[in-house]
C-alpha cells in the first residue's frame, strides 16, 4: 500500500476518539436511513397481512360472471388464482331463539374462497361438493338451535323485501320490521363442519353464516375475486379493459388492502401519500447527510496539520485529496455494514418490544416482523455511499489546497476580520464582557457555526415537522371516521320506551361507559347571514329557499342524561347549571362539523352555523308551536353517540329536563342508549336476551377498533422516526460543539490566565450556547412553519381541516433546542475547566 | 519592601518511579520595583517557577505570598479576581484573544473586573507602546513584535503588583526584541512596576537589577548586578 495511505492509517489508529466519533457518527446515520426504509416497509407488510388476516385475500372482484367470461378471466396474464363466491341467499331458522337473527345466511366458495378467506373449522370438514355446507357454531351458541355434523337441513332460500324498497337486503342490513322472504327455492344440505363466526359477518347480521361450495361445472352467475400476480398501480386500468373485454358490467377492488401495497385508484389519496412521502425521504437524507457531513469536515480539519505536514514532505494534490477519499473509504468500509446490521437489529428489538405491547390489543393478531428487502439493503448502502463521498469530496478539494507553511502555523484557522466579528455595543452593556467574547467566539469560524446551527435547525425541523404529520394523521383519521366512539347503539322509538329496560342494560356487568339520549326533530328558521356557507351556495343557486330572508333548517334536540350532561358540559366549559332550567331553556349547539364534500372527494370541517353565544333559536315542532331556546355554548365537540349531521341540520343538546319541557308530542321522541363496553359481543347477547322486539341494536365496534388500530400503528411508527432523529441530532450537535471547545483549549487558558473566573468561563460557555440556541430557533421555526403548511396542503387533497400551529410541540422544541446545546457546552466546558491552565496554554491544537 | 516572597516551593510531576522534581524546595523574595531576571538551562524548571508565581499551577508543596496574600490559600475564584489585579503575565506567543482588538485585549482585565478604564492612563501607555494607530485591529492584522506590546499593554493596565514574562522575546527578530526589553526596562524605572523576565539569553539577563540562576529545580545563584 502507497506510504500516503499507510501515513492515513496509522494517523486514525492513533487519534483512536476522533476516529471512532466518525464511525460512529457514521453508523449512527446510515442505521437511520435503514431503519426508516425498514420501518416503512415492515408496517405496509404488517398492515398488509392484518387485512388478509380479517378480509381474505383477493384484488379485484367481477360479479355476476358467466362461465365462458370466467374462462377469460382465468386466462389474462395478471390473474395468479380465481375465488369463485356466490350469494345464494336467505333461509328460516326455524326456532331460532334470536330475534334479531331468525335467519341463515347462504354463501358458497370454490375450494380456494374456503382458503383464501378467514374461515375456521372448529369440527368437521369443509364442504367439497354442492350439497354439503359448514355452519356458524353461533346457531348451536345463540340461536340456541341444535345442529350437529350428518344433520340435513331443508331450507327454502330466498330474497329478503322490505316494503318499497326494490333492491333486496344484504348481511348489512338488520331485521326489519314487516320484511318478508321472497322466490324461494328450496334446497337441502348436509352438515359436514362447524365454522368460528367469520370476522366479515357484521354483528348485527340478520342471518348466520352458512358456507357451501361451487363448483367448475356452476350454472347461473357467480363473483369472481382475482388474486393478482402482482399488485402494479395499472391494475385498474387492466381490469376496466378485461371487464370490457368479456363483457362484465360490475368491477370491484379491494382497496382496504390494494392501498397497503401503495396502490390506489383515488388521485386525491395517492398526491396526498406522494407528497408526504416526498417530504419525509428529503428531511430523512438531508439529516443523514448533514450528520456524516459534519463528521468528515471535522475529522479532516483537525488533520489540517497532518496534511500540510505531507505536502512539506512532497506529496502532491492529489496524494493529498486521496487521502482523504481514502479515509472516507476505510471509515465506510467498517461504518456502513455496521450501521445496516444496527439499523436492522434496532428496528427488531422496537418490533419485539411493540408486539408485546400491541398483541390483541384492539384486535390486532399479526405481529410486526421485520422484512428485509434487496431494495431496502441497497438503498441504504447506496444512500450512505454517496453520502460518504459527497461528504469527504469537499474536505478532500481543501486539504488538496492546504499549503505545508499553513497548515504548521495554523494561521488560516483565524483570517478574521474586525468587521466579521463585529458585535453591538448593547452586549457588553447587557450581558458583559463574558458574554461579548462569547459572541464573537461563534462568529470567528464562520463555517464552523452554521454548520452547528444548520444541524440544530435540521432537528427542530424533523421534530416539528413528523409531530405535525402524527397530529394531521390523527386528525384525517378523526374526519373520516364520522364521529363513531361507541360500541353499541341501541333504539327504541317514543310509545315502546321503558325506563326498566334501559336501566337494565346500562347496568350490565361489561358495559363500561353508558350514555342516554332522546332525540326530537324539530326546525328553526335562520337568518341568511347566520346560515353555512354551503347553505349560501345552495341559496345562490335556489333563492327560493330563503322566506322572509331566513333559511329553514332542521334541529336534532338531543338530551343527556344528567351525569353524561354534567361531563359535557365540563368539556365544553358551560355551567352545567344553564342548561337545567326548563323556564330558560338553553343548549349547547355543535357548530363545528366534518363532513364529506363529495363532489371534491374530500372531507372538510365547516361551521354548521355562523352564530354567537347568547343568540336565540325559534325552536318549531310538528304541532307549529315555537319556543325560544338560547344558545349556551358553541363547540365541535360531540357527546358519546352523537353523530355529526350535514349542512342545513343542526345539533342541540339540551338537558331531560329542558326536553320533557319542550317536546309536545312525546309519540315523536327516539330513545338511544349509547353503550361502551369491555366485550361487545357478551354484552350484545345479554341485550338480544331481553326479547325487547322494539329494540333495534347495532353493534359497531368493529369497524372503529380497526380504525383505532390504524392510528395506534401509525403513530408508533412515527414517534419511533422522530426518537430516532433526535438521536441523530443530538449527536451532531454533541460532536460539534466538543470539538469547536476544544479546539479553543489555549484561549480559554489564557482567558484564565489573565484572570477570568470559572463563574466568568461558566457564563462565556452558557452565552455560546443561548445564541446557538436563539439563531436555531429564529431559522428552525419559520422554516419548519412553512413545512408543515405544505404538509396540511398536501394533506388537504383529501382532507380538509384548519391549520393550527402545534404550540406545545414548538414549546418543547424550545426546551430541548437549550437543553442540548446547554448540555454540550457544559459538558465540553467542564472538561476544559479540569486542565490546568499551564497545559492548556502549551496546548497545541491536536 | 517585599512584594513577592516564596517559602519552600516544590513542584512534583508524576509519582513514584517517574516523579520528576521540577522545583525543589526553593526559597526566596524581591522587593517592589525591582527587575530579575531568571536563566537557566532548558528543563531547569525555570517555566514551572514563572507560573507558580503568577498563580497559574498551583505547587506540591510551599507558599507564595504576593503583597502579604498567600495566593494558593485563596479559592479558584478568588485566585483569578487577584490574578487578574495584581498579576501581569506575559508569554513567548498567542497571548492575545483572536476575536477582540487591540484595545479590547490591552482593556481585558479591566473589562473581566468590570473596571472603568482611566482613559488618560489608557492613552499613555498607548502612546508609549506605538500602538495609536492600531487600536481597532485584530491580532492577525499585527507583526509579531506589535502583538507582543499589545501582551505589555494588557499585563500594565492594572498596574499589577508583579509583571512575569515569559521569554517575550523568544519569537521576536533583534530589532523588535530590543525594543521590547526597552520598554519593559523603561516601565519598570518609571512606573516601579516590579518585573521578573524568564529568558535563555544573556544579553537580556544582563539588562536587569538580578539575575537567579536556576538548575535542576533549585536556585544555583542569585546576582545583584545592579543597583
Amino acid at each position: 500500500m502507497n506510504i500516503v495511505n499507510k501515513l492515513t492509517i496509522r494517523h486514525l489508529k492513533q487519534n483512536r476518539r476522533r476516529t471512532l466519533i466518525t464511525i460512529i457518527g457514521v453508523i449512527i446515520s446510515v442505521a437511520m436511513v435503514t431503519a426508516v426504509a425498514t420501518l416503512g416497509i415492515s408496517f405496509m407488510d404488517l398492515l398488509q397481512r392484518q387485512t388478509i388476516a380479517t378480509d381474505g385475500e383477493w384484488h379485484v372482484v367481477y360479479q355476476d360472471v358467466k362461465r365462458d367470461q370466467l374462462r377469460g378471466i382465468r386466462e389474462d396474464g395478471l390473474t395468479k388464482e380465481v375465488i369463485l363466491s356466490r350469494d345464494l341467499g336467505y333461509a328460516r331458522l326455524e326456532g331460532s331463539q334470536n330475534v334479531r337473527k331468525p335467519y341463515l345466511y347462504i354463501r358458497a366458495y370454490n375450494s380456494l374462497g374456503f382458503e383464501k378467506f378467514p374461515i375456521e373449522l372448529s369440527e368437521g370438514r369443509l364442504p367439497s361438493s354442492v350439497d354439503e355446507v359448514v355452519v356458524s357454531e353461533e346457531i348451536a351458541q345463540t340461536a340456541r338451535v341444535p345442529v350437529a355434523i350428518g344433520d340435513r337441513l331443508s331450507l327454502d332460500v330466498g330474497e329478503r323485501h322490505v316494503a318499497e324498497i326494490a333492491n333486496s337486503l344484504t348481511q348489512f342490513d338488520s331485521w326489519q320490521d314487516g320484511e318478508s322472504l321472497q322466490g324461494t327455492k328450496l334446497e337441502t344440505y348436509t352438515v359436514v363442519g362447524i365454522i368460528k363466526r367469520p370476522t366479515w359477518e357484521p354483528t348485527w347480521a340478520p342471518g348466520y353464516t352458512v358456507l357451501t361450495y361451487i363448483d367448475e361445472g356452476f350454472t347461473g352467475t357467480v363473483d369472481a375475486a382475482v388474486i393478482l400476480r402482482e399488485v402494479k398501480g395499472s391494475l385498474y386500468a387492466h381490469a376496466e379493459v378485461l371487464a370490457k373485454e368479456l363483457g362484465i358490467e360490475t368491477v370491484g377492488y379491494n382497496n382496504n388492502l390494494l392501498r397497503f401495497y401503495g396502490v390506489t385508484n383515488n388521485d386525491n389519496l395517492r398526491s396526498t401519500l406522494f407528497s408526504l412521502s416526498a417530504i419525509i425521504m428529503t428531511v430523512i437524507i438531508v439529516g443523514s447527510v448533514s450528520l456524516i457531513y459534519n463528521v468528515f469536515a471535522i475529522s479532516v480539519s483537525e488533520r489540517a496539520r497532518h496534511l500540510g505536514m505531507l505536502s512539506s514532505v512532497g506529496a502532491t494534490k492529489r496524494q493529498k485529496r486521496n487521502s482523504v477519499f481514502f479515509e472516507g473509504f476505510l471509515i465506510g468500509t467498517i461504518s456502513i455494514p455496521i450501521g445496516i446490521i444496527a439499523g436492522l437489529v434496532g428496528i427488531g428489538i422496537t418490533f419485539w418490544l411493540i408486539n408485546s405491547a400491541m398483541q390483541g390489543a384492539l384486535g390486532v393478531t399479526e405481529s410486526l416482523r421485520v422484512v428485509v428487502t434487496p431494495a431496502i439493503l441497497l438503498t441504504a448502502l447506496g444512500v450512505s455511499i454517496l453520502t460518504i463521498f459527497i461528504s469527504t469530496y469537499i474536505p478532500a478539494m481543501k486539504a488538496s489546497r492546504i499549503t505545508a507553511i499553513e497548515a504548521i502555523r495554523q494561521t488560516n484557522d483565524i483570517k478574521l476580520t474586525s468587521k466579521a466579528v463585529k458585535t453591538s455595543k448593547w452586549v457588553r452593556k447587557l450581558f458583559g464582557i463574558e458574554a461579548e467574547i462569547g459572541l464573537k467566539n461563534l462568529k470567528r469560524n464562520k463555517r464552523r457555526y452554521r454548520a452547528t446551527v444548520f444541524s440544530l435547525v435540521i432537528s427542530i425541523v424533523l421534530f416539528l415537522v413528523v409531530s405535525s404529520f402524527t397530529a394531521n394523521l390523527k386528525k384525517s383519521l378523526e374526519l373520516s371516521q364520522d364521529g363513531v366512539n361507541y360500541d353499541i347503539q341501541v333504539t327504541v322509538h317514543g310509545n315502546d320506551f321503558a325506563q326498566g329496560v334501559w336501566d337494565s342494560i346500562a347496568s350490565m356487568g361489561d358495559v363500561t361507559e353508558s350514555s342516554s339520549i332522546r332525540e326530537l326533530l324539530a326546525n328553526a328558521w335562520v337568518s341568511e347571514e347566520k346560515i353555512a356557507d354551503q347553505l349560501k351556495e345552495v341559496v345562490k343557486k335556489d333563492p327560493s329557499s330563503l322566506v322572509d330572508g331566513k333559511f329553514q333548517y332542521e334541529l336534532k334536540i338531543q338530551s343527556l342524561d344528567a351525569e353524561s350532561l354534567k361531563v359535557y358540559a365540563e368539556q365544553v366549559g358551560v355551567r352545567v347549571e344553564q342548561l337545567l332550567d326548563p323556564e330558560h331553556p338553553a343548549a349547547v349547539v355543535i357548530d363545528t362539523l366534518p363532513f364529506e364534500d363529495e363532489v371534491a372527494e374530500k372531507y372538510v370541517e365547516m361551521k354548521a352555523i355562523h352564530a354567537k353565544v347568547g343568540d336565540r333559536l325559534d325552536v318549531v315542532q310538528g304541532s307549529g308551536g315555537s319556543r325560544e331556546v338560547e344558545i349556551a355554548a358553541l363547540t365541535d365537540q360531540f357527546p358519546m353517540g352523537i353523530l355529526p349531521s350535514g349542512a342545513g341540520v343542526l345539533n342541540l343538546i339540551v338537558s331531560e329536563q329542558v326536553m320533557d319541557d319542550l317536546v309536545e308530542n312525546p309519540e315523536d321522541m327516539f330513545y338511544f342508549l349509547y353503550l361502551k363496553s369491555s366485550d361487545p359481543m357478551k354484552t350484545q347477547q345479554q341485550i338480544e336476551e331481553l326479547k325487547e322486539l322494539h329494540l333495534s341494536l347495532y353493534n359497531v365496534y368493529q369497524a372503529r377498533e380497526r380504525e383505532e388500530q390504524m392510528v395506534m400503528l401509525m403513530s408508533v411508527f412515527t414517534y419511533g422516526f422522530i426518537v430516532l432523529i433526535t438521536a441523530i441530532s443530538i449527536a451532531n450537535i454533541f460532536n460539534t460543539i466538543s470539538t469547536s471547545i476544544s479546539l479553543r483549549k489555549r484561549e480559554f487558558a489564557m482567558l484564565r490566565s489573565v484572570g477570568m473566573t470559572p463563574q466568568g468561563f461558566n457564563k462565556m460557555i452558557h452565552y455560546e450556547s443561548i445564541f446557538y440556541g436563539v439563531k436555531a430557533l429564529l431559522f428552525g421555526i419559520p422554516i419548519s412553519i412553512v413545512l408543515m403548511y405544505w404538509i396540511h396542503q398536501a394533506v388537504m387533497n383529501s382532507f380538509n381541516f384548519t391549520f393550527t400551529l402545534p404550540w406545545v410541540n414548538i414549546l418543547w422544541c424550545l426546551v430541548a433546542v437549550f437543553v442540548i446545546v446547554g448540555s454540550a457546552m457544559v459538558y465540553s466546558g467542564a472538561k476544559v475547566k479540569k486542565e490546568n491552565i499551564l497545559d492548556g496554554l502549551k496546548q497545541e491544537s491536536i | 519592601m517585599e512584594i513577592l516572597k516564596i517559602e519552600q516551593l516544590s513542584k512534583v510531576y508524576g509519582s513514584g518511579e517517574t516523579a520528576v522534581k521540577a522545583l525543589d524546595d526553593v526559597s526566596f523574595s524581591v522587593r517592589k520595583g525591582e527587575f530579575v531576571a531568571i536563566i537557566g538551562p532548558s528543563g531547569s524548571g525555570k517555566s514551572t517557577f514563572l507560573h507558580m508565581l503568577g498563580g497559574v499551577d498551583r505547587p506540591t508543596s510551599g507558599k507564595v505570598w504576593i503583597e502579604n496574600t498567600d495566593i494558593y490559600a485563596l479559592n479558584e475564584t478568588q485566585l483569578a479576581v487577584f490574578r487578574r489585579r495584581q498579576i501581569g503575565l506575559i508569554y513567548q506567543f498567542y497571548n492575545l484573544i483572536p476575536v477582540l482588538t487591540v484595545e479590547e485585549n490591552m482593556t481585558l482585565p479591566l473589562l473581566l473586573d468590570q473596571h472603568q478604564v482611566d482613559p488618560q492612563q489608557f492613552e499613555r501607555i498607548v502612546n508609549i507602546l506605538g500602538l495609536q494607530h492600531r487600536l481597532n485591529h485584530l491580532p492577525n492584522q499585527l507583526s509579531g513584535g506589535q502583538q507582543q506590546r499589545v501582551s505589555i499593554g494588557r499585563a500594565l493596565m492594572t498596574q499589577p503588583a508583579i509583571m512575569l514574562a515569559d521569554e517575550p522575546t523568544g519569537n521576536l527578530d533583534s530589532r523588535n526584541s530590543g525594543e521590547i526589553i526597552d520598554l519593559l526596562k523603561m516601565f519598570n524605572k518609571s512606573y516601579k512596576q516590579t518585573l521578573i523576565v524568564i529568558t535563555h539569553d544573556e544579553r537580556i539577563a544582563l539588562q536587569a537589577d538580578r539575575v537567579i540562576t536556576i538548575e535542576d529545580g533549585r536556585i544555583a545563584r542569585d546576582e545583584v548586578i545592579r543597583v
